[in-house]
């Protein structure tokens, strides 16, 4: 993905083999070290041990990576097909097979689990679409601003825009917390302003209802009474609750720094003579901005809006910390579902299904991306 | 953000490479003796300081006579944790077991019912929460009620009655202060003579004309939860003085202590109601793990803690009870301010959920949390505890 986002870079651009003939002539041209290289990319022998070599010198992270991702992740795959507790051995008599039943439990059988699952993908979708647009519209702004040659103390700005990104969610939820409290900053500011606030974090309802409330639409419509995934249309259409949509405001909050960095280190690596070309052919900066600076961030904004993506759909530690699920389960998402499944009510196969629902969904989102960002 | 999923995945993997050792061969493991001056592993959850000192005191007295080691580890999430070592197949050998989780381990065939072979007196109505099918599986260390926490620097004389608590929550801006959870608002429908589970767990009882008296009656209380007073649980929303009375159990007096040393409150029984007094009971107890390769002196452990002596130190300085009637007066002379919870253990009932039953909690708790905020009636709450109850108990 760097090398996408640093078309400059001319490493990048190399294939493997010219890489590897390269490599050891870095060291210095004329050195019979590289000699010797070049003559043992030759020899066909040579080679195969050769790449005996490079096997043993991945095989660290061949083994960590096997050991810790492929194997889990398999195993949870087998798991997602069978009913188990997570108290025994999963391969003990406790756990047995039960073919679909995890996926049909979530999506169609109605029951407490299709609920929570319909209100987790409900919740998140609003997550998403809230806290993705958002964050990298700000971090792209940002970026601009910072790549500006005239602003004064740049390093600085740099520095503080980051620094949320590499402090602890945790610390960050905590203190967001304090801010959301009744008596709290956020509550205080309103007031001064004569705004009523709010118990931002134990509010359910939902920004979609709230709306509606203001135009004496408080109850389901007929035409939304109906149900899907044991959840009315009414439902559905909550929007985010008043809590959920604090939690966003975190989570734009802390994550704006890394992709602004991304952004930033793209603008530095466009090319300066297509914007001076431009200027000349008198474009004004707005020009500029839509027809020059951004379709050359295509690579950019593709990266940041994946990452976001695959970011905002597993979203968890927010939760955990500031609501778990709550209130009226309204910030329940998937991967908080999985670790209640999990850990909470004991159904691992149902955790595990949960888990690859929501790979599929993420690879959903991620292609749908790709192709309305895709080059015409 | 992928934690939840890592966690899942570890799980699964780590009961994959345990589950060789430790569950090919339990019944060797069991046969062999228990050698003097074996090492058992215990798993606790701690409310604190206090409580972490009385166990590891406990612990070295145990060591003191010889018997074996003890290694404790304090577990920071113990539902977690003990998943993971059960299913790693390398258990500690024991462990606290919240009585709402007994069952669940014993569908899972983790504990050993050891109950029996201790031979200890304690309440009938806790060894009953502790016998599933007849098998008295573990043994209570102790045990906690609910009372009502009343601020006396807010209310004068402490309501005994439904009549006169509602004349006092009408005195104060908020009155009371409740966690809205379905093991607290069920003390309302104990006293209205309802409850939602038959005896034998398997029909739920939700949607009665007595419960819904008692949700009733709750909501006319217009009880706060402790977030809508932004708080973290109604303890700290009571220690703080932001409503006069909560609903809370034996915890509250370690925990005044310690956050609120200056609070001036007393805990009474909680109001009768209709059909009398009422209120739920809480326990905890030693769990024995099944795949233990050190049952005999695990057992040698949960008698020398249960002894009368280890019994009260253990329940010194943070709040439960000893399990052990006998001992009613002696713990009571440490702790004068406790009448309340322990006159409670009269009358109290212990919550039995059967196995699997944690989401049918977890979802009534919305409910309760939208009947409390005023967006949902009492038969709607007692109506989805039904709905949901029934797909689990059939």
């Amino acid at each position: 993905m760097t090398g996408s986002a640093v078309p400059g870079d001319p490493g990048m651009a190399a294939s493997p083999e010219a890489g590897r003939g390269r490599s050891p002539a870095a060291g210095g041209g004329k050195s019979p070290v590289s000699g010797r290289g070049k003559g043992r990319a030759r020899g066909p022998g040579i080679r195969g041990r050769e790449g005996l070599w490079g096997w043993l010198f991945m095989a660290p992270a061949l083994v960590i990576l096997g050991l810790f991702m492929v194997i889990p992740i398999l195993l949870a795959l087998w798991v997602s097909f069978r009913s188990w507790s997570g108290l025994e051995s999963p391969f003990g008599p406790g756990s047995q097979p039960v073919g679909l039943d995890n996926y049909a439990e979530l999506l169609v059988e109605p029951g407490l689990a299709q609920r929570d699952f319909a209100r987790g993908l409900r919740n998140n979708l609003y997550y998403v679409l809230g806290v993705v647009p958002v964050q990298t519209a700000i971090a792209f702004f940002l970026a601009l601003v910072l790549h500006q040659k005239v602003l004064r103390a740049r390093g600085f700005f740099r520095s503080a825009f980051y620094f949320p990104s590499i402090t602890s969610s945790v610390a960050v939820a905590l203190v967001f917390m304090a801010i959301f409290q009744p008596n709290g900053v956020l509550n205080r500011t309103l007031e001064f302003f004569g705004l009523d606030g709010s118990v931002w974090l134990d509010d359910p309802r939902g920004l979609v209802h709230i709306v509606l409330g203001w135009f004496g639409v408080s109850e389901a419509p007929g035409f939304l009474q109906g149900r899907f995934m044991g959840l009315s249309w009414w439902d559905w259409l909550s929007g985010p609750s008043v809590t959920l949509t604090a939690i966003m405001a975190i989570a734009v909050w802390t994550t704006i720094g890394t992709f602004m960095l991304m952004f930033l280190a793209g603008l530095q690596n466009l090319p300066r003579d297509v914007d001076e070309a431009a200027v000349v052919d008198g474009a004004n900066r707005w020009q500029l901005f839509w027809r020059i600076t951004l379709p050359q961030m295509r690579p950019t904004l593709f990266l940041v809006l994946t990452l976001g993506i695959i970011g905002t759909w597993q979203v968890f530690d927010q939760i955990f910390v500031i609501s778990d699920g709550g209130p009226q389960k309204t910030s329940l998402t998937p991967a908080y579902l999985v670790y209640v499944f999990g850990f909470e009510t004991r159904q691992m196969g149902l955790a595990c299904a949960v888990a690859f629902l929501l790979f599929l969904v993420i690879v959903l989102f991620t292609l749908l991306q790709r192709r309305l960002l895709r080059e015409r | 953000m992928l934690r939840a999923l890592i966690a899942v995945l570890l799980v699964v993997s780590v009961a994959a490479c345990g589950g060789g050792e430790g569950f090919d061969k339990p019944e060797a493991s069991s046969a062999a003796s228990p050698a003097q001056g074996g090492e058992l592993r215990v798993l606790a959850a701690s409310s604190g300081n206090v409580e972490t000192e009385a166990l590891q005191n406990a612990f070295k007295a145990f060591e003191a006579t010889g018997k074996g080691k003890v290694k404790l580890e304090i577990a920071t999430d113990l539902t977690t944790q003990l998943t993971t070592a059960l299913a790693g197949g390398n258990p500690p050998d024991l462990f606290y077991v919240p009585v709402e989780n007994v069952r669940d381990l014993v569908k899972a065939g983790a504990l050993e019912p050891y109950g029996d072979k201790a031979g200890i007196e304690v309440y009938p109505a806790l060894k009953e929460a502790f016998t599933v099918d007849g098998a008295y599986y573990c043994v209570p260390k102790d045990f906690s009620t609910l009372a009502l926490a009343v601020n006396t620097s807010m209310v004068s004389s402490p309501p005994t009655t439904w009549e006169e608590l509602k004349a006092e929550v009408r005195k104060h801006e908020v009155g009371l202060t409740i966690a809205p959870e379905l093991v607290r608002v069920l003390v309302f429908m104990q006293q209205a003579g309802g409850f939602v589970l038959s005896d034998d767990l398997k029909q739920a009882t939700g949607d009665t004309p007595q419960n819904r008296q008692g949700l009733a009656f709750l909501r006319e209380l217009g009880a706060k939860t402790p977030k809508q007073l932004g708080a973290g649980w109604a303890g700290e929303a009571f220690g703080k003085g932001k409503a006069a009375m909560t609903i809370e159990g034996n915890w509250m007096l370690g925990a005044m202590k310690k956050d609120f040393p200056d609070l001036k409150w007393q805990a009474v029984e909680l109001p009768a109601g209709p059909a009398g007094k009422g209120t739920l009971a809480f326990t905890v107890c030693w769990g024995m793990a099944a795949a233990s390769k050190n049952k005999e002196l695990a057992l040698e452990l949960v008698k020398f803690l249960m002894s009368d002596e280890q019994q009260l130190a253990l329940t010194r300085g943070f709040g439960p009870m000893p399990a052990t009637p006998r001992l009613r007066d002696k713990w009571l002379e440490a702790y004068p301010d406790a009448k309340a919870f322990i006159a409670g253990a009269e009358y109290a009932k212990t919550p039995l959920w059967p196995a699997g039953f944690k989401p049918v909690i977890d979802e009534t708790n919305t409910e309760i949390d939208k009947l409390l905020q005023g967006s949902a009636k009492p038969e709607q709450v007692l109506q989805a505890f039904d709905e949901a109850a029934k797909g689990v108990l059939e």
